[in-house]
């Protein structure tokens, strides 16, 4: 027997009762929604670290504090409760460009805020595209005696620029 | 009497007063976060019975869910293999990266690869294996096993940090700043990321609907490490399967609220088909997941999302530490996975808990943590530790006197406690009571005055 036959054998008879898959559509109606969506997103991008700013006439070197190793992306939507921006696959850059550089710069359109991540699945659906990724602000680490610090192993500087 | 191995651990642990105090409320700190965030979500409950359901759903449909995710991830162009114990799983990896001739291997935290012990045994095959989390690479440097399975290093002082990276990185001597620190330890992991033959993760979550496994990490050790070479791994326990995206609407929402008190982790990255040019290999694991459901009383365990809730909130935990438990897992949880995967060695765990059923409040998932713990304790009759926690519970509960007296000359309460063996309650203080009489005695008197 296969080792999948193996488990599958031995979760068939396990006997465990059947739970009923739940309906989860109160829940996401009734989840958390903002009068600003923008206004919360900015706020929460502000709190995990990142920054906010226009994408038109954008100072990097301003807003990255003169750092040059920087690039900048293109984000699908951000989500007003946590900050994140959902990335696709980049097109015709290596994947590691979203975590090697010391600032990232993520365009966004500022309408495409959604209110929660309930509302992100929903828009993504049930299919993948083969890779994807919320990032929300810099990359961070409390690893030494809870001490907040940027800059781990990914971006140090996040900035979501709003188109 | 019926000192326990915990509790002579937690003896050992509390020597050290003023580390066990920092401990405790480092701890707290993180619980008052988990706290402050979840009331900023007015649906909070909801989204806990809501993510309590559907691990019930999925565990209870796992052929069906595992089957649907195996084949979507077959198509996406991952190649899906089986291990039923923690030696398949061992071998599995050692069998990819031997194949693919790697030498420098580099991982993410897993809390599967120190239950199936993969460092030592890849080591043996002469394998470099690193990890990459700061936490787990302080711990792995200084050669020791992690204290919490969110926070691994959370027991280690900068001080000690300075120094070991003063040995390992060559760092300035004497500077223990965090900043520098993990700046440090950025550069000189961006060595090891950059030349990784392999990258593994674990796994938060494995989507049956998209055959995708999601990864949530603050740092972005798992991102910079399969980014980069021809060979991804991803191992997870098939209590990882949720059943699709829309459940992860609601995991999301409480993993990292939970876990560190943030409203969601920095990077939630969901992978499914091989970075261009490169081999993407997943492992479902069972080693013992399926004993679990099978058990009656204890199947709901499987709910658990590893997010480290029941040891910032745990007293217990806060204040015996990580290393007190035998398991590698400490905490509520981890005195639960314990008796179910050695009941005999880890038995002396279930002294550890005052069935406060302060971590089954704070379960995201709904885990009936302090109600097992309980069970055990009924189920266990046989044990020395079961005869010692129910003889000291019985000797005081059991004797009016001797209960009246423990709480009417406080601080004494605490004393019982040491008196019977618990030792955690060493060092503690007894909270002020309203009144300084025992309900028995306040009832009593008003019985009189009637």
């Amino acid at each position: 027997m296969s080792s999948k036959e193996t488990i599958m054998a031995a979760l068939r008879s396990a006997g465990a009762q059947a739970y009923e898959k739940p309906d989860l559509s109160a829940l996401k109606q009734g989840s958390i929604h903002y009068e600003d969506k923008l206004e919360q997103f900015r706020a929460a991008v502000t709190a995990s670290g990142g920054k906010v700013a226009d994408y038109e006439g954008a100072d990097l070197e301003t807003l990255f504090s003169g750092e040059k190793d920087l690039v900048v992306v293109e984000g699908v939507f951000g989500v007003a409760e946590n900050g994140c921006v959902w990335l696709n696959e980049p097109v015709g850059r290596p994947r590691v460009d979203y975590f090697i550089h010391e600032a990232l710069a993520i365009v966004l359109d500022r309408n495409e805020i959604v209110d929660n991540m309930h509302e992100a699945y929903a828009r993504l659906g049930e299919k993948n595209e083969g890779y994807g990724i919320f990032i929300s602000g810099p990359s961070k680490t409390a690893d030494i005696e809870q001490s907040l610090v940027f800059g781990a192993h990914g971006s140090r500087m996040v900035a979501i620029l709003l188109k | 009497m019926g000192n326990t191995k915990h509790s002579k651990a937690a003896a050992k642990y509390l020597k050290d007063s003023a580390k066990v105090d920092w401990q405790d409320e480092t701890l707290w700190l993180v619980r008052g976060k988990r706290d402050r965030l979840s009331k900023q979500i007015p649906e909070w409950e909801q989204l806990r019975d809501a993510a309590s359901a559907l691990k019930l759903y999925s565990n209870s449909h796992l052929p069906e869910l595992l089957e649907q995710f195996e084949a979507n991830a077959t198509a996406n162009g991952a190649i899906v293999h089986w291990a039923k114990d923690a030696e398949e799983y061992r071998s599995i990896i050692g069998g990819l990266l031997t194949a693919h001739g790697v030498k420098h291997f580099v991982k993410s935290k897993s809390m599967l690869s120190e239950e199936c012990e993969l460092v030592p045994y890849l080591e043996n095959l002469g394998i470099e294996a690193v990890e990459t989390d700061l936490g787990e690479r302080i711990i792995q440097l200084m050669g020791l096993k992690p204290s919490h399975i969110v926070l691994p290093a959370v027991h280690i002082k900068r001080q000690e940090v300075g120094r070991l990276f003063e040995k390992e990185m060559g760092t300035e001597p004497g500077n223990c700043d965090p900043t520098y620190l993990t700046h440090a330890a950025r550069r000189n992991l961006r060595e090891k990321f950059l030349g990784a033959d392999a990258a593994m993760t674990g796994a938060n979550f494995a989507v049956a609907s998209t055959g995708e496994v999601v990864v949530c990490t603050n740092e972005g050790n798992a991102d910079m490490g399969t980014s980069i070479p021809k060979l991804q791994i991803a191992a997870f326990g098939i209590d990882k399967i949720v059943p699709d995206r829309e459940s992860l609407g609601v995991f999301t929402r409480l993993l990292a609220r939970t876990a560190t008190g943030q409203p969601v982790t920095t990077y939630t990255t969901h992978y499914s088909a091989p970075r261009e040019g490169s081999e993407f290999h997943i492992i479902i694991v069972d080693n013992g997941r399926s004993r679990i459901l099978a058990d009656r009383e204890h199947f709901k365990l499987l709910n658990c999302i590893r997010c480290g809730g029941c040891m910032n909130t745990c007293p217990v935990y806060r204040r015996s530490g990580g290393y007190s438990y035998s398991h590698f897992i400490p905490g509520p949880v981890g005195i639960n996975l314990g008796m179910e995967s050695d009941p005999e060695r880890h038995k002396g765990n279930l002294a550890a808990c005052t069935l406060c059923h302060s971590c089954s409040m704070v379960c995201p998932a709904k885990v009936d943590l302090a109600d097992q713990i309980y069970r055990w304790r009924q189920q266990w009759h046989s044990s020395a530790t079961k005869k010692a926690v129910s003889d000291g519970m019985s000797l005081v509960m059991g004797s009016p006197w001797m209960l009246n007296t423990g709480l009417s000359v406080a601080p004494g309460g605490m004393k019982v406690l040491s008196a019977l063996g618990l030792d955690w309650g060493k060092g503690r203080q007894m909270p002020q009571f309203a009144s300084q009489k025992s309900l028995n005695k306040m009832m009593k008197e008003e019985k009189d005055e009637q």
